[in-house]
């Protein structure tokens, strides 16, 4: 039951507006003040009916009842509406609507000027007109046409917007996202009677005597068709920085994590696995002795354990650190970004928080605070505190920058960071965030995991990158624990629990890089040893399968326990991780009939659409792309790899015919957008595209002045191109062309680092006949940092041909200085310009104008030669499966 | 494991019938009264309902439980568990009393799909700090019924027999101040249906007394086999009550010591003529 109508809450007492406009657009919402009921009226421009009014609602969190508000003075000002209000308690309240970005803000100003504290709870309603086929989001769930009252009264597990859509419009309700709140809560109400139905958003502020408080909420209307998505996207497109990683942060962090392939060791072959498997950093379990004192403070460090040390905790503290600095710096070599693991500091070993930190203790009868089975390091019992305030808080805070400078960190790996407990002790009044429950104040856990993770931003690595945040935070955390996190683990399978168990941690992490953690558990599944390899090996083809469905569904990373020897894994592992990277969108604007599915990364030219479904069989289905939602002008497609699509333009609208077999995506790459849209019917474009150069064909049918932008791959260029074999001019990109019908487009790219034929750069001798076919030179003087690429390159020959071929290690030469005669490879980290290229004396040259560039063209130039030396790796696990073969192939029937 | 398996098959090829001589196996304590398992054949109860077992879940309407006759390993009752979502896990329990200690919690189940956890846990949280134990095995397979048979035909899942029971057994240890622990078997948040009999929870390990018997026959040579390893855990041609080329004494007893309450022993008796006798541990032993 609704506790009060806002009619009856609110009254118009004053009349002094200063109101003489239309009102307030923004988020495709406008919002006006009723004089007559002193309402906020407000209108979706883009179903009238949608929405009736967008008010602000405060309840008591001691009677638990409304609290009748009184509108004093309503004022536009600065191209925002000022709503002031009055109640029977001496509060100040303030409502300021404002527009920023895609959506609408709501920022609530309460003061309190009474002489006691206040429990509020603070809503912004929205009143929705029509309900007739109206979907509502709950945060977590969907309902269709709820003829009750919907809304689960959960926190962990929910994202901070809720919405409301029929097939025409939506409106979306939620939390800012720099909000850090210990309580929200959405909800639905139906029609009744006369009152209109309702979609709320609220939370819960505490206020002490004499201070106030201000909590901005968000709201914006989009088209229906995709749902919730709509307001997911405007969500991300008000708050861009929230939802990417920190740009500052080093950029291996975006891509796939290690799963222990460099910490806590390595093999001689690590960093060729990491690389081959685009693992972009690590996950550095526990480097510490005692959880809680993560530097491994001498004061600290000699204590009796519950159960015994294993190794190499047991260490004494001088030969702990030796070997701990020896593992980061031999993890480091694999080119890796090494994140020095925490549980979120909100785990302690139990004695020391309960005599060192009493005050950080979490007493929380509905959490696990306590674990007395082997867990962070196996040999503490832990127990739940709170990491921010108190004075765990600050040694943990003085520990990371120290463990950082120490280790030279790239960031920190935050486990169990989805924020569980409540915190009611000692510090709790100097929190912020802080809410209210049956038990009195609080402040949950997620808000001190949230500060954490802005103070490791504020650290930075030798390089001067900011110090990352890579976490663990599950699907059922805190809505804030992905808002700080640069990228995150899903700590799980594909198929945990159900087909969409990650969903929700992809909702709130936006653009940002998920990957899945864990591997196949085959022994989930069946008895190994019982199992015949061929039925093993439909039962991992089968699980890889649905990893690349899923992976491209809702994007995340496969980590090397998925790719390691699976080989249709490692052939897509490079377009996941592109597309991943690029960034998930939530709106596909790809419509494809069931059962197909579409989900798009990026936006204009770097759009990539992956399409598939989850049937058996053929589905033969066109697919029409939305193009006006992301590009402008039509975009033209081609596979993935640049395979020829045939795209019909119409109505502004890109439709591609498609035959998608059973078990395997078809993915979509943008190669052009050609504008206006109209003047063009069909677009038939392939691509090829090297490591020097390549070319783009279009086909283009279609009449009047053309503007066709190019995607640029990356460190590309186009140079050059013809119409119907007549040169066109390309200026940045871009071309003009006068169609008359048939036109027949190619275009030349050419690198601008990789210089000469393809041929020349894949095919220089390295080695012959299981013998080094040149020497790899260095200038004298140079770093070890230049040093580790010339090692880099002998160890991506020696891996091949002892590993992947199973020979004898065939080690290329390092000498300093330049070559006397080639083959011959010269590294250079002071060139003018960054360049590889093969000269007339066989000398290839890797040159850079820094050791920073150098690193990126170097591997750039291995990432190239693997199109040429390819190994799915292997894994040892396959060995039964694969009869010894260690590589699971795709060469049966699924 | 597989080794022994076939050295265990190659035997039965040569196996002739040697009526005379018998093998006696019996456990100090013996195995039947070392059970704290109440009802543990499954045959006790009344009103279609086991004794002392029943069903834990937080979501009962998940599940349906029968106490099924005729479905039990050698003709008699069972318990049967069937789990229509995977919304909730649900299993077939009992509480008893225990001392600190290692114990074996075994058992024998039949499935059709779903995957199963069977598993033996309790805590105290009264006393400071709180103990517990939770020792757990899984069997079964097709946990996530959405990737068959698309991702996973059901050729890859063949395996189990549905018309046969597999032996479960996981050790527990009991901690000191933990008076009681509940044995439960049951299905992991899948659906599926399960059957469960013969459940045995006791000492982790016990003596094994071997007693063989000639008969009129004379016997050469004792080898007791565990079926997870290649070599024999015994051979009477290594016992110095043994002489050499010699025939056993008759009677004749070996006392094994500390064998694990979960192991799968052979016991072969040979006659001087070359006959074998075969016995089976645990089936067959007192």
């Amino acid at each position: 039951m609704r506790t009060a109508l806002a009619s009856a809450a609110i009254g118009l007492a004053c009349t002094c507006f200063a109101w003489g406009q239309a009102g307030l657009e923004a988020g495709n919402l406008t919002v006006t003040v009723d004089r007559d009921s002193g309402f906020v009226r407000a209108g979706s421009a883009l179903d009238s009916e949608l929405v009736r009014g967008l008010n602000f609602r405060l309840s008591d969190g001691g009677s638990d009842g409304e609290l009748p508000l009184t509108m004093t003075e309503a004022r536009f000002e600065d191209d925002a509406l000022f709503v002031r209000y009055a109640c029977d308690r001496p509060l100040d309240i303030l409502v300021i609507y404002s527009g920023l970005r895609e959506g609408l803000l709501a920022t609530v100003l309460v003061t309190n000027d009474g002489d006691r504290q206040e429990l509020l709870e603070v809503a912004l309603d929205a009143d929705i007109g029509r309900t007739e086929g109206l979907s509502v989001f709950d945060g977590r769930s969907v309902s269709g046409e709820p003829q009750e009252a919907f809304g689960e009264d959960t926190f962990r597990g929910r994202l901070q917007l809720c919405a409301a859509w029929n097939e025409q419009a939506g409106v979306g309700l939620g939390l800012a996202a720099p909000e850090l709140r210990s309580w929200f809560h959405h909800s639905y109400v139906p029609p009744d009677g006369e009152e209109p139905a309702r979609l709320s958003t609220a939370t819960r502020l505490v206020l002490d005597p004499g201070r106030d408080d201000t909590v901005t909420f968000f709201a914006a209307s989009r088209p229906g068709e995709w749902g919730f998505y709509e307001v997911l996207d405007a969500y991300y497109e008000t708050y861009p920085a929230m939802f990417r990683a920190d740009p500052d942060v080093d950029e291996r962090a975006n891509l796939g994590g290690g799963q222990y392939r460099a910490f806590p060791r390595t093999g001689v072959w690590s960093p060729e696995i990491c690389r081959r498997l685009f693992v972009g950093w690590e996950w550095c379990y526990a480097p510490f002795r005692r959880t809680g004192d993560i530097y491994g403070r001498e004061q600290l460090w000699d204590y009796e354990p519950v159960r015994p040390f294993g190794s190499p905790r047991g260490l004494p503290r001088d030969e702990y650190f030796a070997w701990r600095r020896e593992a980061f710096e031999v993890g480091r070599a694999c080119n890796v970004a090494m994140m020095f693991y925490v549980p979120s500091q909100v785990w302690c070993e139990e004695r020391l928080a309960r005599e060192v930190y009493p005050d950080a203790l979490i007493e929380d009868p509905t959490a696990r605070t306590l674990f007395t089975t082997p867990w962070v390091t196996g040999h503490d019992n832990e127990r739940l505190v709170f990491p921010y305030q108190t004075s765990f808080a600050e040694q943990s805070y003085r520990d990371m920058a120290d463990v950082a400078e120490e280790l030279n960190l790239q960031g920190f790996a935050l486990d169990t960071a989805g924020g569980g407990g409540k915190y009611r002790g000692p510090a709790l009044d100097r929190l912020d965030g802080r809410a209210w429950d049956e038990d009195g104040v609080y402040c949950r856990n997620s808000i001190a995991v949230a500060h954490l993770m802005q103070y490791v931003h504020t650290l930075t690595a030798p390089d001067g990158t900011r110090l990352a945040v890579v976490s663990n935070p599950s699907p059922r955390c805190a809505y804030s624990a992905m808002l700080w996190s640069d990228s995150a683990m899903l700590e799980g399978e594909p198929w945990k629990v159900d087909r969409t168990y990650g969903d929700s941690l992809r909702w709130m992490a936006g653009h940002k890089t998920l990957v899945w953690w864990e591997g196949y558990g085959a022994d989930s599944f069946v008895d190994v040893e019982m199992a015949r390899p061929d039925q093993l090996r439909m039962l991992l083809r089968g699980l890889a399968d649905f990893t690349l469905l899923q992976s491209l569904r809702i994007g995340y990373i496969p980590p090397p326990n998925f790719t390691q020897g699976f080989e249709r894994l490692v052939q897509w592992l490079p377009a996941i991780t592109e597309c991943v990277t690029t960034g998930w969108q939530p709106v596909p604007a790809a419509r494809v009939p069931e059962p197909l599915w579409a989900t798009r990364y990026g936006d204009g030219l770097d759009a990539l659409i992956a399409i598939a479904h989850e049937t058996a069989g053929t589905v033969q289905a066109e697919a029409v792309i939305e193009n006006r939602r992301f590009a402008e002008g039509a975009l033209v497609f081609t596979d993935y790899d640049g395979g020829e699509r045939t795209n019909r333009i119409a109505g502004g609208e890109t439709k591609i015919a498609l035959t998608v077999p059973t078990r395997t995506p078809v993915l979509l790459r943008a190669q052009a957008a050609v504008a206006p849209a109209d003047a063009v019917t069909e677009v038939r474009a392939a691509a090829e595209m090297g490591l020097t150069g390549g070319t783009l064909w279009l086909g283009i049918d279609g009449r009047g002045q053309v503007t066709v932008r190019l995607r640029e791959p990356e460190g590309m260029r186009a140079t050059a191109a013809w119409l119907n074999g007549a040169v066109a001019q390309v200026r940045d990109g871009e071309l003009s062309l006068q169609l008359d019908g048939r036109g027949d487009l190619k275009v030349r790219y050419a690198s601008r680092v990789f210089r000469g034929e393809d041929s020349r750069l894949l095919d220089f001798p390295f080695t012959r006949d299981g013998q080094p076919a040149c020497t790899i030179h260095l200038p004298y003087g140079v770093s070890p940092r230049t040093r580790l690429l010339a090692e880099r390159l002998q160890l991506y020959f020696r891996y091949w041909h002892a590993r992947v071929l199973g020979g004898d290690e065939v080690a290329i030469p390092i000498e300093q200085g330049e070559p006397q005669a080639g083959p011959a490879v010269l590294i250079t980290p002071e060139a003018a310009e960054p360049a590889v290229f093969v000269d007339d004396a066989d000398v290839l040259h890797i040159a850079a104008r820094n050791e920073r560039e150098l690193e990126d063209v170097f591997y750039r130039y291995l990432r190239a030669l693997d199109t040429k030396y390819w190994t799915a790796e292997w894994g040892y696990w396959l060995r039964k499966a694969t009869q010894g073969a260690n590589v699971l192939k795709w060469d049966e029937t699924p | 494991m597989r080794m022994t398996a076939l050295i265990i098959a190659a035997l039965g090829l040569v196996v002739a019938p040697a009526a005379a001589v018998t093998i006696e196996l019996t456990t100090d304590q013996p195995r039947v009264e070392a059970n704290l398992a109440l009802n543990p054949a499954m045959e006790e109860g009344a009103d279609g309902a086991p004794a002392h077992w029943s069903l834990s879940t937080a979501v009962p309407e998940n599940f349906e439980t029968a106490w099924v006759e005729g479905e039990g390993r050698h003709g008699s009752r069972a318990l049967y568990l069937k789990a229509h979502e995977n919304v909730m896990s649900g299993y077939w329990g009992q509480t008893v009393a225990v001392e600190p200690g290692s114990y074996i919690f075994r058992g024998f189940y039949r499935t059709t799909t779903g995957r199963l956890l069977m598993y033996a846990h309790g805590r105290n949280t009264d006393v400071e700090p709180p103990v517990g134990v939770d020792a757990r095995v899984y069997a079964g397979s097709a946990i996530a019924g959405f990737l068959v048979p698309v991702f996973i035909p059901y050729e890859a899942l063949a395996g189990a027999d549905p018309d046969t029971y597999y032996p479960f057994s996981v050790q527990v240890e009991v901690p000191e101040r933990l008076p009681t622990i509940a044995l439960s078997m049951g299905m992991y948040f899948t659906p599926g249906e399960v059957w469960f009999d013969d459940v045995w929870f006791g000492p982790a390990t016990l003596d094994l007394i071997i007693r063989v018997a000639g008969g009129g026959e004379q016997v050469g040579k004792l080898t007791v086999f565990d079926e997870d390893e290649v070599d024999p855990v015994y051979v009477s041609t290594a016992d110095p009550r043994c002489p050499v080329g010699g025939l056993l004494p008759d009677p004749f007893e070996v006392r094994l010591e500390d064998v694990r309450a979960d192991a799968r022993y052979l016991i072969v008796a040979k006659t001087a003529d070359g006959d074998l006798t075969k016995a089976r541990f645990p089936e067959e032993a007192r």
